[in-house]
């Protein structure tokens, strides 16, 4: 039985070896002594190991156990907040900001779209403004005056 | 909300209750199953102030980490998973401050000793419960931190091959022959302590 093998038995044991090495593994065991007699001291310490594990009980009391947690978990919120997950309302809650903001934005487009439709434009060749400068303002006049 | 009514809530609910920030409600996660996880840092360290600590600043991670818990596996469960790897860093960090020791030694090699002769009779029989678990007890004491982990973690917590290459950052390989030798070892020390009473 080489190194390989004895790991297999354990395998075997374990129910970790693929099916078809697990037939070769069983073929062994059927004809090798020395790899059944393994087969059985793996057994027995596993079921030992597993029947012995004792229930443990802590001394401490449930406030004085907590108290240092509490502390902890309080002084690492200090330095790094942990922001607890938002529930359904929460999460409604965080999207009715933009969505406000989105319809205010449409309402407002739309408004100022009907608003430029609906406003009669300037008739084209209205007089324009009178200058401001006094000599343009002489020279519009005598223009008037001309055709005429 | 009263520790009452806390009480009266399954693991799913509080972990809800806890996760909208509720400590109370993580309170009482913590009284649930403060000894199982204290149980687990105690079987990797064999220490009881380390491993009280470890599983307090487990329940912290706990908490700071509890969005991440996605429950496909059990609440327990998973807590039982982020104090294996603390307790598994703490134990890396002891290995580097002890390199030149015997022990560390004998783990370099893994501890691959083939010539164990092969125990015939099962030296746990005729044992009382109690007796059992003080004798296995003192075996596990007596194994290297990688075996002890390797067995720790297959026998107690029922990982496969897989998962405890992973958790320990080995390959498999390396599993398969630690727990091995961790069985083998269990073996023959129960057969001593077996000839000796």
């Amino acid at each position: 039985m080489n190194w390989e093998e004895q790991l297999k038995i354990q395998a075997f044991l374990d129910g970790q070896l693929p099916p078809d090495e697990a037939v070769s593994i069983a073929d062994l065991l059927q004809r090798d002594s020395a790899a059944s007699a393994l087969l059985a001291e793996l057994r027995a310490t596993r079921q030992a190991v597993r029947s012995a594990q004792a229930p443990v009980v802590l001394t401490e009391s449930r406030e004085f156990y907590w108290s240092k947690i509490a502390r902890d978990i309080a002084r690492s919120e200090r330095r790094f907040p942990v922001r607890p997950k938002p529930n359904l309302m929460g999460r409604l809650r965080i999207l009715v900001l933009p969505i406000a903001a989105l319809v205010v934005l449409v309402i407002v487009g739309l408004s100022l779209h009907f608003h430029n439709q609906t406003t009669p434009k300037v008739a084209t060749g209205a007089t324009p403004p009178a200058p401001t400068d006094p000599k343009l303002a002489i020279t519009e006049t005598t223009n008037t005056t001309l055709v005429k | 909300m009263s520790g009452t009514a806390y009480s009266t809530m399954d693991d799913r609910e509080l972990v809800s209750q806890a996760r909208s920030g509720d400590l109370p409600a993580f309170e009482e996660l913590v009284a649930r199953h403060r000894d199982k996880i204290f149980a687990r840092a105690l079987s990797l360290t064999r220490n009881e102030d380390e491993a009280l600590e470890l599983s307090q600043t487990a329940w912290v991670k706990g908490w700071q980490r509890l969005q991440q818990f996605q429950g496909e596996a059990g609440f327990a469960t998973w807590m039982t998973r982020i104090v294996i790897n603390l307790s598994l860093d703490h134990l890396r960090r002891q290995k580097r401050q002890r390199t030149d020791s015997l022990e560390a030694l004998a783990e370099a090699h893994e501890g691959r000793e083939p010539d164990l002769p092969v125990i015939t009779e099962n030296p746990t029989a005729g044992l009382e419960r109690q007796e059992l678990r003080r004798v296995i007890d003192e075996a596990l004491g007596q194994l290297s931190v990688d075996h002890r982990t390797v067995l720790v973690l297959h026998e107690f917590e029922d990982m496969d091959y897989k998962d405890i290459a992973k958790t320990m950052d080995c390959s498999l390989g390396t599993v398969m022959s630690r727990l091995f030798y961790a069985r083998r070892k269990m073996a023959s020390l129960l057969a001593v302590w077996q000839k000796e009473s």
